[in-house]
């Protein structure tokens, strides 16, 4: 693991060096334009340390780096990239993290339904449901919702839901029932997008473990063992179902911080997603550069997480 | 010395609904099993042997459908007579299953549940049949030493354990609820010799010491020459030939059953040729018309093509389909 956060480190301060010219100064060329002297380009060059040669600068990267420190974003300068991503990580986290949860509860469930009403006309028709929604395209998905429900549709002259932003303006942020209801219902648009198009996805997998389980000998052997229903269903086809659906899950925790680059843009939710759509598009090296640390460590974690909980749950796995 | 009648098999049909057409497992079968008695089932592969062994617990499943004949079971002691195994429901059957008759699975290795300990496989099944969890419990190392396992073993995951381990896991759960009949079914195919002769003994002292019955299924009639009481010769579907082991190992009538024997080696006597049988078994989706043995019986007739023999009685107990013996009286 630690030769791949290395490697992840190395790779994610190059490839911003590999673009030719340089951008940091073109990009506050842009921004500042005539204002900028001879003497201020140096100031910033040794602020966002873009001097000395290659390894001296990777020197002082890993050094940053192992302080949580990210240098300053180009477009939101002089904000430090740690204080950005500190901003908008909760946010994401709290979208994707409700997402997540939410979908795997309803995919298990609604899985666990279908796969055990296998062969029936409901099941074929529960199935093709879940297909028809996990290939609907969650951008345009998004924007439907948002079309629809923050729109054009009104009650008594009100919009259903807000357009964007994850609160309203008019409250104050902090542990008050009006900033949490506000909270929760700049939520819902974007969950309601992300769960609608990730949950069939796990209920598929769920389904599809669950009729292979159901063909295993150990269920005929429970079948004919006499057990009760309940067990069968609990110690028998959940417990091992359960086991490839549980990878699918952890390894999704990973890209839960990576935020819904898209979903999270639609509705300007201010989330790493958002941020990462803004430094793309306003070509903010550092920020970009911070971002995708912060995503491939976490993947890194999720998988290392994996293999512990897959060492907990199944016991043909053992730990070395 | 007729011992007590525990399991009526009476003219037992199955078929499998396939799209390529209707396939005739088990085509009329009848069986008496008895008190304490072991039944060797012999037959070759996709002869309907397995197929029978799931009926006795109700477990034959869509696409598999029985389509006529019964099965009574006599070991409620109850007074009431016997009990139609087919027209069990609901909680009846559950509770009909493993305590009354229960089940060695072929391949073994795959039958138990791979995320439960072995002690949790021997206890659930107890609890569900309405044993106290205290007597569950206490009775696991019982149950593997019946089967020669070690109950320090009750700890382990099926997959620390050897195959011939698991097997005789799989015994000691068919054990723990003191069935009255226990179907074996080729529950030492995949094991060496060693390991098969051991088993072998374990399941024969069981019944000396239990009293259980045993149906024994397998395709090799040398395993079963020293273990069972009676055997069943099944092909094709049919009971060809059945009767005492003595009787029907050392006078084979039916053509098959006799080419069924020398194609198996002997450790004592002379030495001779083994001899395999030529062709191959009958296609069961087709309407079998006369013998199902003769395309590949040396002695068949032309009455053998055009009619189907019924098993007649050649001697007490011992039976055979064939129209060769009814020339010979």
């Amino acid at each position: 693991m630690v030769v791949t956060i290395f490697i992840a480190l190395t790779l994610n301060f190059l490839l911003p060096r590999l673009i030719p010219g340089n951008i940091a100064l073109t990009i506050l060329f842009d921004k500042y334009g005539s204002h900028l002297k001879p003497q201020d380009l140096k100031l910033i060059e040794s602020q966002l340390d873009l001097h000395g040669s290659l390894l001296q600068q990777y020197q002082i990267y890993l050094v940053q780096v192992a302080h949580l420190n990210f240098g300053y974003s180009f477009y939101n300068y002089p904000e430090s990239v740690s204080s950005i991503i500190a901003q908008s990580l909760p946010w994401t986290i709290f979208l994707l993290g409700s997402a997540t949860v939410i979908s795997v509860l309803i995919g298990v469930f609604y899985g666990s339904y279908i796969g055990w009403k296998s062969g029936t006309r409901q099941e074929s028709f529960l199935s093709t449901f879940a297909i028809t929604l996990s290939s609907l395209p969650y951008f345009w998905l998004a924007l439907l919702l948002q079309l629809f429900l923050a729109v054009v549709i009104t009650v008594d002259g009100v919009h259903l839901f807000p357009v964007a932003l994850a609160y309203s303006t008019s409250v104050t942020p902090g542990a008050n029932l009006p900033f949490i209801l506000s909270v929760l219902h700049h939520l819902a648009l974007p969950l309601m997008t992300l769960v609608i198009t990730t949950y069939p996805g796990y209920a598929l997998l769920m389904r599809n473990t669950i009729v292979n389980v159901l063909g295993e000998d150990y269920m005929l052997m429970a079948m004919a063992k006499g057990l009760r229903v309940e067990r069968i269903r609990k110690r028998y086809v959940t417990r091992n179902a359960i086991l490839p659906v549980s990878t699918s899950v952890a390894l999704s925790i990973g890209y839960i911080v990576g935020g819904a680059f898209i979903v999270e843009e639609i509705f300007s939710y201010p989330g790493i997603g958002y941020q990462l759509y803004q430094a793309v598009t306003n070509f903010d090296f550092p920020l970009i550069q911070g971002i995708f640390l912060i995503i491939t460590l976490s993947v890194i974690f999720a998988n290392f997480a994996v293999d512990l909980i897959y060492a907990f749950l199944d016991p043909r796995v053992t730990l070395k | 010395m007729a011992r007590e009648l525990l399991m009526e098999l009476q003219d037992m049909q199955i078929n499998y609904r396939t799209r390529a057409g209707r396939i005739n497992a088990v085509r009329s079968v009848s069986m008496d099993i008895r008190k304490g008695e072991i039944i060797g089932l012999v037959g070759e592969s996709g002869c309907g042997k397995s197929t029978l062994a799931m009926t006795f617990l109700k477990l034959i499943m869509p696409p598999g459908e029985i389509v006529g004949g019964k099965l009574l079971y006599y070991g409620y002691d109850n007074g009431e007579g016997p009990v139609s195994v087919m027209e069990l429901q609901g909680g009846k059957l559950r509770r009909y299953r493993w305590k009354e008759v229960s089940m060695i699975f072929q391949g073994s290795m795959n039958s138990l549940n791979p995320v439960m300990r072995v002690e949790d496989q021997i206890i659930d099944v107890m609890i569900d049949h309405d044993f106290p969890e205290e007597e569950a419990r206490t009775n696991v190392d019982k149950y593997l030493s019946m089967a020669g396992m070690d109950p320090s073993t009750k700890r382990s995951y099926p997959h620390q354990l050897s195959g011939g381990m698991k097997q005789r896991v799989a015994i000691a759960i068919a054990l723990t609820c003191s069935p009255k009949l226990i179907i074996a079914d080729e529950p030492t195919t995949a094991l060496d010799v060693v390991v098969q002769k051991q088993i072998m003994d374990q399941l024969k002292g069981l019944r000396d010491r239990l009293g259980v019955s045993i149906v024994f299924i397998t395709h090799d009639i040398a395993v079963i020459g020293s273990l069972a009481d009676l055997i069943y010769v099944m092909y094709a579907g049919k009971i060809v030939e059945s009767g005492p082991v003595s009787e029907v190992c050392n006078r084979p009538r039916h053509p098959y059953t006799a080419a069924l024997m020398s194609a198996s080696p002997t450790l004592k006597g002379e030495k001779k040729r083994l001899n395999g049988i030529p062709g191959s078994p009958p296609d069961l989706k087709q309407t079998i018309v006369g013998c199902s043995f003769a395309p590949r019986c040396p002695f068949a007739f032309e009455r053998c093509h055009i009619e189907e023999p019924q098993l007649k009685m050649l001697e007490p107990g011992h039976k055979a389909a064939c129209f060769k013996l009814e020339d010979v009286k």
